[in-house]
């Protein structure tokens, strides 16, 4: 076999590997969610079907689905390019929530052309990200605050802060109800255009090149190199010559653009303003986690996950409109699937394969 | 491209349409936020489950758990063939405007407690002011000697200001030196910090507290209890619909808001092709707002507190706003009234 040969299946396996895990998890936990179904006193094939029709059954669903993964695989890569590198930030939400709300000013207030509002925002976006998680990089460099502590409670400062900013000094002036709390619509030539058809605009597109981009800069760079050597053993990166503080900045600004850059995503692309708690409510930080810890941090599996999970919620969704199911339970049935997903079953599987084939070489030598 | 879009939606709208116009009687989609407690909702999904024999139609109940699904909802109803969407509540708002906008054909659309500012939106919205006011002045009569008044509210917004400004307003019309101690859940449904704000606002010297946080004011009724039962009793009144029941008779009122009789006459409306587009308010005289034991009867009521007198003077209130006599003029904005 040639090396291209070689490479190529192994990028095949790669693939695999991350589909393959959240796929087996998904067929597993559907077995499970059947008794709550079946509980409630409805068809499982009806509400199974409601569920996979509402999430991947035609264009229109479709569309819902990958609209709704855009911010979630943006928020995966942000935890995933953190935590490989050995820091457990979960500020993710924060930088999402004022990613979100300086987009949505900057590509309202702006008086420039609609794409050079585009740009401006996803710049604004970026930055204000990139510096919000350089803040809780900065906690734990200077003062040794936990990355854990400092980015929870830096993603309530940052809720409170887009609430407060929201609710009383850029409120929508023409909103159509008082209790309305959001900023202006954002003109229609500063938003991201639909891509085909229906609801999934640019900035899904722009999630996937910031997939590829993430596997390039992780796989193929000596700055993915040196950042996953630091996750896996700091001592052992720094001997090598890695400067941990220069590392820990630039991790923390590619982790927070990518998730302040899912938030412009969902301002200028969905809901065309920032509307308060847009981000909080949807938990998309938190999906993009489980998505990464899901796909065990592989860029691609993440995204595939991300992709499953949103499908799960539109797909929950639909099969809460058209069955006797509620909504309780619906969200009890998502969160029964996502458990089983976090399971590493091909993991556990291919251990216990390895354990045999061990156990079974052992014994003829 | 948006062309393109508008195409393909429109398709899948019209092959949608093909399929649900095969389905006998019509569709009637209700989205709302997670209905659970919240009697503001429970009045609508229980109208429109009462009234399903009466008009023959398939009823849906879309409830939203984040903003995301508000939007997500609205689209897929009008995707699915639906021939009335109502919407309740504001967020409801802008996906009817939007929808109305785009596909005016595909479907009747209703908003109820908010205005789509459309003409193709049958929207209906209330004066609440009037009925906090009911609020405050049966308060001012019932506990003349309060130096303070408790309100807890779910948000502090520019939504909830007609709450607060009419209870202020209705208080100091009988009690002008009275002072006010405000606490917001930031939930309609989580109730521990209702319970914790009423005992601190019990501590701080208020008997009296204003329920304005929907499903939330569980807990003030819970603390009630428990300080009655320490020998300091709170009172307070619930919000929607009547909530007065002999087992907590410290529940003294309801700030009434009949979303049942709106659902009722937005199904009314329909069936008879009579809907009236644009903005419909309705007030304490439409009978769609009100007060338990004041333009309302009610389950339980409790006669130490709120004694004939205070029934008494707060009716004629009811009449004076009715009649034109007593105008309610509500500053255009927070920052022009001070609490």
């Amino acid at each position: 076999m040639t090396r291209e040969n070689r490479n190529w299946k192994k990028t095949l396996l790669a693939i695999a590997d991350g589909f393959s895990q959240p796929l087996v998890a998904v067929i597993i936990s559907l077995f499970l969610a059947a008794i709550v179904i079946t509980i409630c006193g409805e068809n499982v094939f009806t509400a199974y079907g409601a569920m996979l029709r509402g999430a991947f059954g035609n264009s229109f669903y479709l569309n819902d689905t990958l609209k709704r993964s855009t911010p979630i695989i943006m928020g995966g890569l942000a935890v995933r390019i953190a935590w490989r590198s050995g820091y457990e930030a979960m500020g993710g939400e924060g930088q999402m929530i004022l990613g979100a709300f300086c987009a949505a000013l900057v590509a309202y207030y702006l008086p420039v052309p609609g794409v050079v509002r585009i740009v401006l925002a996803m710049l604004a976006a970026s930055v204000v990200g990139a510096a919000y998680s350089i803040l809780s990089g900065w906690l734990y460099e200077r003062f040794q605050v936990t990355f854990i502590i400092s980015t929870l409670m830096l993603n309530y400062i940052a809720n409170y802060f887009a609430s407060y900013m929201t609710n009383y000094v850029v409120k929508d002036p023409d909103g159509l109800d008082i209790n309305a709390v959001q900023t202006g619509k954002i003109a229609v030539e500063a938003r991201l255009q639909s891509i085909f058809s229906g609801s999934v605009h640019w900035g899904f597109a722009f999630a996937l090149i910031c997939v590829a981009l993430m596997t390039f800069l992780f796989k193929k760079t000596s700055f993915g190199y040196k950042s996953r050597m630091g996750g896996l053993n700091p001592k052992f990166a720094l001997y090598g010559g890695v400067n941990p503080r220069k590392m820990l900045y630039l991790v923390m600004i590619i982790s927070g653009v990518s998730a302040g850059l899912g938030g412009a995503f969902e301002a200028l692309g969905s809901k065309y303003r920032y509307i308060d708690q847009m981000i909080f409510t949807t938990g998309y930080a938190w999906s993009g986690m489980v998505a990464a810890l899901l796909a065990n941090f592989n860029p691609i599996g993440t995204a595939v996950a991300s992709i499953l999970l949103a499908g799960l919620s539109t797909g929950g969704s639909a099969m809460q409109r058209s069955t006797i199911i509620p909504l309780e339970v619906c969200n009890m049935i998502e969160g029964i699937i996502t458990l089983l997903m976090s399971v590493r079953l091909i993991r556990i599987t291919q251990r216990g394969y390895k354990t045999k084939r061990k156990a079974k070489g052992g014994a003829r030598a | 491209m948006k062309k393109l879009a508008s195409l393909a939606l429109t398709f899948a709208l019209v092959l949608m349409l093909g399929i649900s116009a095969m389905a006998e009687g019509d569709r009637v989609a209700v989205i709302c936020d997670p209905v659970g407690t919240n009697l503001f909702l429970t009045q609508v999904v229980d109208k429109a489950n009462e009234l399903k024999d009466t008009y023959g139609y398939d009823l849906s109940v879309m409830e939203c758990s984040d903003t995301d699904e508000w939007q997500s909802n609205y689209r897929a109803a009008v995707a699915e063939g639906y021939d009335l969407i109502v919407g309740v509540g504001w967020q409801s708002a802008e996906y009817a405007n939007e929808m109305a906008t785009d596909y005016p054909d595909a479907a009747k659309y209703a908003v109820i407690d908010t205005d789509a500012g459309n003409d193709n939106v049958m929207s209906i919205s209330y004066n609440e002011e009037q009925a906090a006011y009911l609020m405050g002045v049966m308060a001012g009569y019932a506990f003349p000697d309060e130096e303070i008044y408790g309100y807890i509210g779910a948000f502090e917004g520019a939504g909830s200001f007609k709450y607060r400004w009419g209870f202020c307003e209705g208080v100091r019309s009988v009690n002008p030196d009275a002072k006010f101690i405000f606490n917001f859940t930031n939930s309609y449904s989580d109730a521990a910090p209702a319970y914790n704000y009423a005992k601190q606002q019990n501590a701080a010297g208020a008997t009296y507290i204003f329920g304005g946080a929907a499903a939330c004011n569980e807990g003030i009724f819970q603390a009630a209890l428990e300080l009655a039962d320490s020998g300091n009793p709170i009172y307070s009144i619930a919000q929607d619909a009547d909530a007065t029941t002999p087992d907590n008779p410290y529940i003294l009122s309801s700030q009434l808001k009949n979303t049942g009789v709106t659902m009722q006459f937005i199904l009314d409306s329909y069936f008879s092709d009579s809907m009236t587009m644009g903005l419909t308010v309705q007030e304490l005289k439409d009978g769609a707002i009100g007060a338990t034991h004041i333009t309302n009867p009610g389950i339980y009521l409790n006669e130490e507190i709120l004694t004939p007198e205070v029934i008494a003077a707060c009716q004629a209130v009811v009449d004076q706003i009715v009649s034109g006599e007593l105008v309610l003029e509500m500053p255009a904005s927070e920052a022009d009234y001070t609490f």
